[in-house]
């Protein structure tokens, strides 16, 4: 890599498929794009759909987005070999000179996910309501250990039997002083405070 | 009760170089070193959604002509010309020019370029923007591990990935893999001896299907691999 130019803050957005990961990025870049260069590099395992879903959000341009596919071996991807994530952050630095911000979103994962310190600088791990209750109480690494965790679609609670106040409890405990936040990234929803989490920790 | 063994009667066996060598190149070509080999198909997720590769005999001799007549039988000669002195950089411009699609290139170049960045971060070799047999070669050649080591070694993992590539896709059962992965291992050693006899005028590839699935999958939605 070359050192000569400023490395651009990498955030690792983790959290199982449906979370509703690609919605976050498109929220929070939405937020942050008028004050910061930012690019995204998106991992599938089936297809560039997710670039592409930004592109058509109209939330960047075509040469801020990578779409990388992981050979059906997402957590691989973003762990123990993160080449072609790598590979896709240096062209992108490459692309668009002076980025402040990458986010690595991840192709789907499960509770004990974690991104490699070699990738991402920060991570963030999403989960849903509608995934049950109980998915922090079951803890794991990417619930215990990510910089920011956040729960999406609470509008659904209601839906799906879950109680939102329990849920907060059980996730004070699980998170301890790790920031966390209730969001509905659809409807823009506390959109600015995780925004603001990931500047801050960015040091932007 | 066990019997005492006086362990000064025992001969203790001394590390020879090989076995030294033998563990670096098992490190180098291991699924684990980090050069993101598991997202690469080779074209083979093609030919597989189209039905050219639907089960372990056609895997097998998908893989056979790869080593027979393709590209694996390329990147052994190409692995041996640098061994024997050959101008790397001459050898790196021709294994690019011996892809025959746009992602066989990118698949050579991304993982040596990985390769090189390893080789630099933890062996303190300076090598950069390598093709990944003229990456590995020119490594093995710093490390003094000779071809009769290096080609099967590379051959192997090539083929075990390719191996791999079929268990997540086709699928193929874990045991099928193994089986297959065993049945190549003479092809490997014939191309070994092969390979030592041949020069430049030997490369070229005869593997249209896969050269042509390499293409195609350029095109290929939805798709799970690189390449």
């Amino acid at each position: 890599m070359n050192r000569d130019k400023r490395s651009a803050v990498r955030i690792g957005i983790g959290g199982p498929v449906g979370a509703g990961k690609t919605s976050l990025t498109a929220a929070v870049v939405k937020d942050l794009r008028d004050r910061f260069s930012v690019g995204v590099i998106t991992n599938d395992i089936y297809t560039k759909e997710d670039a592409e879903a930004l592109m058509r959000m109209q939330v960047l341009p075509e040469e801020r987005l990578i779409g990388v596919e992981t050979g059906g071996c997402p957590h691989t991807a973003i762990r123990e070999d993160a080449s072609i994530n790598l590979a896709a952050v240096e062209e992108l630095q490459q692309r668009i000179e002076g980025l402040d911000l990458i986010f690595i979103e991840s192709g789907g994962d499960n509770l004990s996910a974690t991104f490699s310190p070699e990738l991402a600088d920060i991570t963030v791990y999403m989960i849903d309501v509608a995934m049950g209750a109980d998915i922090p109480r079951k803890r794991g690494p990417a619930m215990m250990k990510s910089d920011i965790l956040l729960v999406n679609k609470t509008d659904l609670a209601p839906y799906v039997d879950v109680d939102l106040a329990s849920m907060e409890s059980d996730l004070k405990v699980a998170r301890e002083d790790r920031p966390y936040f209730l969001i509905q990234a659809k409807n823009n929803l506390n959109i600015e405070k995780v925004s603001q989490a990931i500047t801050e920790l960015a040091g932007l | 009760m066990v019997e005492h063994i006086h362990t000064n009667t025992l001969k203790v066996p001394m590390h020879t170089p090989t076995d030294s060598k033998l563990i670096t190149l098992m490190q180098w070509l291991s699924p684990a070193f980090p050069i993101g080999g598991f997202a690469y198909s080779h074209g083979l997720e093609w030919a597989i959604n189209k039905g050219h590769v639907s089960n372990r005999e056609e895997l097998q001799k998908w893989i056979s002509d790869l080593l027979e007549y393709g590209s694996l039988k390329n990147d052994a000669i190409l692995i041996n010309l640098v061994l024997q002195g050959s101008d790397p950089k001459e050898i790196n411009e021709l294994a690019m020019a011996l892809c025959q699609a746009n992602e066989r290139l990118s698949e050579t170049k991304l993982q040596g370029g990985a390769f090189c960045k390893i080789m630099g971060d933890v062996w303190n070799l300076e090598i950069d923007n390598l093709t990944l047999p003229i990456a590995l070669a020119l490594a093995a050649k710093n490390e003094s591990i000779d071809q009769n080591l290096v080609v099967p070694a590379y051959l192997h993992s090539f083929c075990s990935n390719l191996i791999s590539v079929a268990i997540r896709l086709v699928p193929i059962g874990q045991t099928d893999g193994q089986k297959t992965l065993r049945e190549l291992s003479p092809l490997i050693l014939d191309s070994v001896r092969a390979v030592a006899k041949s020069d430049i005028d030997d490369l070229g590839s005869t593997c249209f299907l896969s050269d042509v699935s390499a293409m195609q999958h350029e095109y290929l939605q939805p798709r799970v691999f690189k390449t």
